[in-house]
Order: C-alpha cells, then sequence, then structure tokens
C-alpha cells in the first residue's frame, strides 16, 4: 500500500496543485474528438 | 579558449592534451570550492587518458576535434566505476557498471571527463541548491544561483573548468543555466540524443544536450553525441526568417531582459536575416500541460521511493506529493491539448524558419530568492524561470541559449533561438552569425 502525504504537507500543496489543474482544465475543455490522443495502442508494437 | 582554439593547439604542439587537462584541473583545484560546481573530481583517470590521448596524437592517431579536450558529465549521467548520484541521496552510493551510449559516444571522440557535475535534487528543479550536496554558486556572482538543473555544468563551463559538460532538460534544464551563467547551451530535438544511461525525470520531456563556451562548441560536441538524424543544412543567415512574437515572450519581462534580447533581433536584421513579428499559440496553456504531464511522470517514476521521505529534500517531495494526486483524466487531457498545441507551433513554422525569445524573463536570482519581481508584481521564482523555456520540452522542438548581454549588474542574459525539429543548423547558423556582435555588447571573452 502507498504510503499516506501527511495532513500537514497536503494542505500546503493543493492549493498550488489545484490552481494549476484548474488552469489546465480552462484549456483542455475546449478540446474536441479531433485533438488527437497521442496516448495510441500500437498492437504491432507488442509483436 | 575554444575546442577549436584548444585542437589547433595541441597539433601544433603548443599544448599537450595532459598539460590540457592540468590546466583545468588546477582551474576546478582553485574555484571548486567556492563554486560547488562539482560532486566529484576524476582527477587520476583523467590524467591516465590524457597521457593516453597524447600517445595516440604522436602515433598519427587523431580522433578529431574533442581528442583531448577536458569536459564534465552532469551528474545523472551514468560513468562506469564513478558514482552517479542524480543529485539525491536515494542515489548517493550508486555506481554504475557501465557508460551511457552518450558517455561513450564522447569517450570514443576523444574527449577527457573530467569528473561529474551537480544538480539541482533529482534534475527536478531551477535553482541547484541542493539540500545533499549544497548549493552551486553562479561564478559571474557568488550570491546568485547558477539557474538549473544543470546548475553544476552552466558553472564549470562558464568558470573555464572544462569546455564543455553535459546537461539534462526536461523544463529548460540546460537553457536556464546557460542563459543564467552566461555560456551556450543546446536543447536538441526530442529524440535526437540516446537517453538511456541517464537517470530520467519526465518520461516524455527529457532531453540530453550540451553546454559549452561558443555556438562552434556546441556544434563540434553535439555531432560528437550521436544525434539519431542528421539535422537538415541551414540556409545562409541572410535567407533565414526570424519570428518575433508579439504576444507572450516580451511580456512580463525584466525590461533589461526585453531589450537585449529585442537589440539581437536588430543584430540579426543588420547581418541580413529577415525579421517578421508573429503571434505565437497559447504557451501559458503549453506551460499547464508541461507542468502536469511532469508531476505526473516524474511521480509514477519514484513509486518505488515514496516511502523513503526523509530522503527526499522539501521541495522536490512537495512536487513528488503533488504528482501522485493528480487524477488521470487530467493527464489524458493534457497530453491532448499538447498533440494540439503541437499543431498549432508546427503551423507557425510554416512562415518562419526560428523564433526569437528570451530565454528567461529575469537574469539569475539571488540563492534562497523565493520570488521575484517584474514590472512590479511578485512571481514565483521556480514558474517565472521555466516560463519561456517549459513549452519546448513539451513540443519536442530544439532550442538553443547564447549570451545576448549583460544587465548593468552585470549579470548576463540568454537569447533563446528555436527551430523546427531536426532543425539544429539554423539554430548554428544564426548563434554563429550573431555571436561576435553579442559577444562584443556583453564583453565576454572565449
Amino acid at each position: 500500500m502507498s504510503p499516506a502525504i501527511p495532513p500537514d504537507q497536503l494542505e500546503r500543496i493543493r492549493p498550488v496543485l489545484d490552481a494549476l489543474l484548474e488552469q489546465l482544465r480552462q484549456h483542455t475543455q475546449i478540446l474536441t474528438a479531433e485533438a488527437v490522443l497521442p496516448l495510441r495502442y500500437e498492437p504491432e508494437e507488442e509483436q | 579558449m575554444t575546442i577549436r582554439q584548444a585542437a589547433a593547439s595541441l597539433r601544433a604542439r603548443e599544448l599537450s592534451c595532459l598539460e590540457l587537462t592540468n590546466r583545468c584541473l588546477g582551474q576546478i583545484g582553485k574555484l571548486n570550492p567556492r563554486l560547488n560546481a562539482f560532486i566529484t573530481v576524476t582527477e587520476d583517470g583523467a590524467r591516465k587518458r590524457a597521457r593516453e590521448l597524447d600517445e595516440e596524437l604522436a602515433q598519427g592517431l587523431d580522433r578529431g576535434l574533442l581528442h583531448g579536450i577536458p569536459i564534465a558529465h552532469k551528474d545523472l549521467i551514468h560513468t562506469r566505476g564513478v558514482r552517479t548520484t542524480s543529485g539525491s541521496k536515494l542515489f548517493e552510493d550508486f555506481v554504475p557498471r557501465q557508460d551511457a551510449p552518450v558517455v561513450e559516444k564522447l569517450n570514443q571522440a576523444g574527449a577527457v571527463t573530467l569528473g561529474k557535475t551537480g544538480l539541482h535534487e533529482l534534475a527536478y528543479g531551477v535553482t541547484s541548491e541542493n539540500p545533499h550536496f549544497g548549493a552551486i554558486r553562479n561564478p559571474r556572482d557568488l550570491e546568485r544561483s547558477p539557474g538549473g538543473s544543470s546548475g553544476g555544468s552552466g558553472a564549470a563551463v562558464a568558470a573555464d573548468m572544462v569546455f564543455m559538460a553535459t546537461g539534462t532538460d526536461t523544463g529548460g534544464s540546460i537553457r536556464i543555466p546557460a542563459s543564467f551563467c552566461g555560456t551556450v547551451g543546446l536543447k536538441p530535438t526530442y529524440g535526437a540524443i540516446d537517453r538511456s544511461g541517464v537517470q530520467p525525470l519526465g518520461l516524455t520531456l527529457d532531453h540530453i544536450g550540451p553546454l559549452s563556451r561558443s555556438v562552434d562548441d556546441v556544434r563540434i560536441t553535439y555531432q560528437a553525441m550521436g544525434p539519431a538524424r542528421p539535422s537538415k543544412s541551414a540556409p545562409h543567415v541572410r535567407h533565414v526568417r526570424i519570428g518575433l512574437p508579439e504576444n507572450f515572450y516580451f511580456s512580463s519581462v525584466d525590461p533589461e531582459v526585453k531589450r537585449a534580447a529585442l537589440e539581437a533581433a536588430r543584430d540579426a536584421e543588420q547581418l541580413g536575416a529577415t525579421v517578421i513579428p508573429v503571434r505565437v499559440p497559447d504557451v501559458d496553456a503549453l506551460n499547464a500541460a508541461g507542468r502536469v504531464i511532469l508531476l505526473v511522470e516524474a511521480s509514477a517514476l519514484y513509486e518505488p521511493y515514496w516511502a523513503r521521505r526523509e530522503d527526499f529534500g522539501a521541495d522536490v517531495l512537495a512536487l513528488i506529493d503533488q504528482g501522485r494526486l493528480v487524477p488521470a483524466t487530467d493527464y489524458v487531457n493534457a497530453q491532448r491539448l499538447r498533440r494540439a498545441l503541437r499543431k498549432e507551433f508546427h503551423e507557425l513554422f510554416t512562415n518562419i524558419d526560428c523564433l526569437f525569445t528570451p530565454t528567461s524573463p529575469i537574469p539569475a536570482p539571488r540563492i534562497g530568492q523565493k520570488q521575484v519581481e517584474i514590472d512590479g508584481e511578485l512571481q514565483d521564482t521556480r514558474i517565472a524561470a521555466t516560463r519561456f523555456v517549459r513549452g519546448m520540452n513539451v513540443l519536442g522542438f530544439p532550442a538553443l541559449s547564447l549570451p545576448c548581454g549583460a544587465t548593468q549588474a552585470g549579470l548576463p542574459i540568454g537569447l533563446q533561438v528555436i527551430a523546427r525539429p531536426y532543425e539544429e543548423n539554423v539554430l548554428f547558423t544564426v548563434g554563429e552569425a550573431l555571436e561576435p556582435v553579442l559577444a562584443s555588447r556583453w564583453g565576454f571573452a572565449l
């Protein structure tokens, strides 16, 4: 099991991370299916 | 002295490889106690190798321009039998059994490795204030940061300890120290240089490249690193179209930095290049995507070490913890955004050959300085320092930083030149043409 992040650390980092994710989501919410997902599954790579 | 000048002296028998190595080791001995640029100095091995290379030259075996040239490697690049710490307590006793391919290639080219340079812990930061190995200091001003994460490499090159030092760049880690220390630094095209045997950080963002004192030195060492594909040949500088951004890159910038970068564009125009005002795609979006991708990739990589919290410095641990909290949906969407923006940047480059920007909005901050003031606004030093460089890690486009001026306080200012993937030659051509003009402006002597 992963060790938990201590509460005081969570309190410090949460606002910083939330601000970054909010900024990202402002840009990603307008993405459409046309923006190709680069994480493609390429079966031939496994052969 | 440049690599080409040293190579000429070696062949004219004005200097031997051993003498050149001793000269650099002397400089390290004199300055490293103050700069802390090196974690490990491989004095004996370097002298032995230099003697072998002298013997080879005497027998007529010439490996080329790097034959007998003293260099160093960032201490996250594996060197056989030489401790490779990654600037971390996790790897403080790690001694690789093999050289990384990039080290092998430089060895084969005849370079003499003098040791391993210090870095920001795990290459995860830009100040090089390392809690385990001490802060690295900027040779231009000892109270200032050399930048990072390749801070030891920047300091070692700027202080004439070596002719070239390798660096890695995941969010500006070659270009920021190049800019803050007044050296040239190249982040090549993503994937151009083999990354095996190099401690990773951002699995889809990491790059390897050289820091050196001239564009020609960077070109020589980049070629010796064995790029995966040859760079496309570049037109003469008179036929180069330079994009000068009207948005993003010249706003919220230190006024002295802005002035120097704009003057460099005017200099390029004087040399015959065409300067075209352009509007760049959304770099704020690119930076947000890059930061989220890096948080997740670095945390995934260090998952086996999550329990060893006391072995991380506070700033790195905070980033590792943040990465654990990012929803998978945001990581995937950041990658989608990356793809969309890459397309927009390729479209921008249909009308230009390269883009000019300042490397960093600020000159070197003081050691320990958490915030910087730009345009009357306080900003986080780390976020500010990476604002103009991170985007090219996300896109994989090659980017060169070269000194283009100095502040009134004598701190170097870097110009960033960006080109299309595998068009490093455009960077070299423009950089070499501009270098003499820029060098005379900031008084940098080779």
